[in-house]
């Protein structure tokens, strides 16, 4: 198995996530040290199945989640929740890719598709990783690895 | 030209769509989708598919099975293939060539890749100039 490097993680981490959100979803967004989520927000979850235990979770706050639908599909699916729910998923997964290329490029990494969950429960152990967008919407981050 | 486009995400079969519609603008191309590999050996079987495009990690049958399935199939061996995952470090990559992949790229799909790949599939005669998302 190849090494792991957690060195640096949250600044690649942080990196990781803005770049998506960009690239992908045409949203700029900033770290910031508290949550900025309302209480109207959506969770989706990707399980690292191999070969480590562990989850990634991304919580975001409804109104930047609709704000991403209208930049990717224009106005058609904005309150679309399958359609808010794949582009989340999608994005937690290209996230989740970028975080493993970060800490482990030579390992086989194998996670779960992402889903949508209801009533989060968020691991005790988990790193979060607050941003916010230029308009004060939130969207938290967490990462948690079993044996890490 | 026909490229079937196989990724439970509609989203990301959106990005590829587009991606595939702008790099091959000088063509006649007609995009397929399909959620996962059931679904895309369905439309194999009623389209003559010149290309595909493929996730790996999709339920009900994933990229692997997938492409272990069209090697096995006389009419559908030779249909190129282009993995797009988030997974694809080198270690990923290997193991996809290996199994008969002709190109593995990297999530979120940067159309400069995808273009390098369609050139050495010989589908582009010249690379696009400008920048591929029309800007």
């Amino acid at each position: 198995m190849g090494s792991v490097n957690m060195d640096h993680i949250k600044e690649q981490v942080d990196k990781a996530i803005i770049d998506t959100l960009q690239d992908s979803a045409f949203v700029d967004v900033i770290t910031t040290d508290k949550s900025g989520v309302s209480d109207n927000f959506k969770t989706v979850k990707i399980k690292i199945l191999m070969p480590y235990a562990g989850s990634l979770l991304i919580q975001i706050d409804d109104k930047l989640l609709e704000q991403m639908i209208q930049n990717v599909y224009g106005n058609e699916f904005i309150s679309d929740i399958q359609v808010g729910t794949d582009m989340l998923g999608e994005l937690l997964n290209v996230v989740a890719g970028k975080i493993f290329e970060l800490i482990a490029s030579d390992v086989l990494f194998e996670i779960s598709l992402p889903e949508l969950i209801e009533n989060p429960v968020i691991p005790k152990k988990a790193h979060v990783h607050h941003f916010v967008s230029p308009q004060g919407l939130g969207l938290d981050f967490y990462r948690q690895f079993d044996s890490l | 030209m026909k490229i079937l486009i196989l990724d439970d995400s509609k989203t990301a079969r959106m990005f590829a769509n587009r991606c595939l519609s702008i790099i091959l603008s000088d063509k006649k191309l007609e995009c397929l989708e399909a959620a996962n590999g059931e679904e895309g050996f369905s439309l194999l079987d009623d389209n003559n598919v010149d290309l595909i495009v493929s996730d790996v990690n999709m339920p009900i049958m994933n990229g692997f099975t997938f492409l272990r399935n069209l090697k096995l199939k006389s009419d559908y061996k030779d249909i190129p293939l282009i993995f797009i995952t988030s997974l694809a470090n080198d270690a990923r990559a290997e193991n996809l060539h290996h199994l008969g992949a002709s190109a593995v790229l990297p999530k979120p799909l940067r159309p400069a890749d995808l273009q390098v790949a369609l050139k050495k599939l010989n589908f582009l005669s010249e690379p696009v100039e400008q920048d591929a998302w029309g800007a």
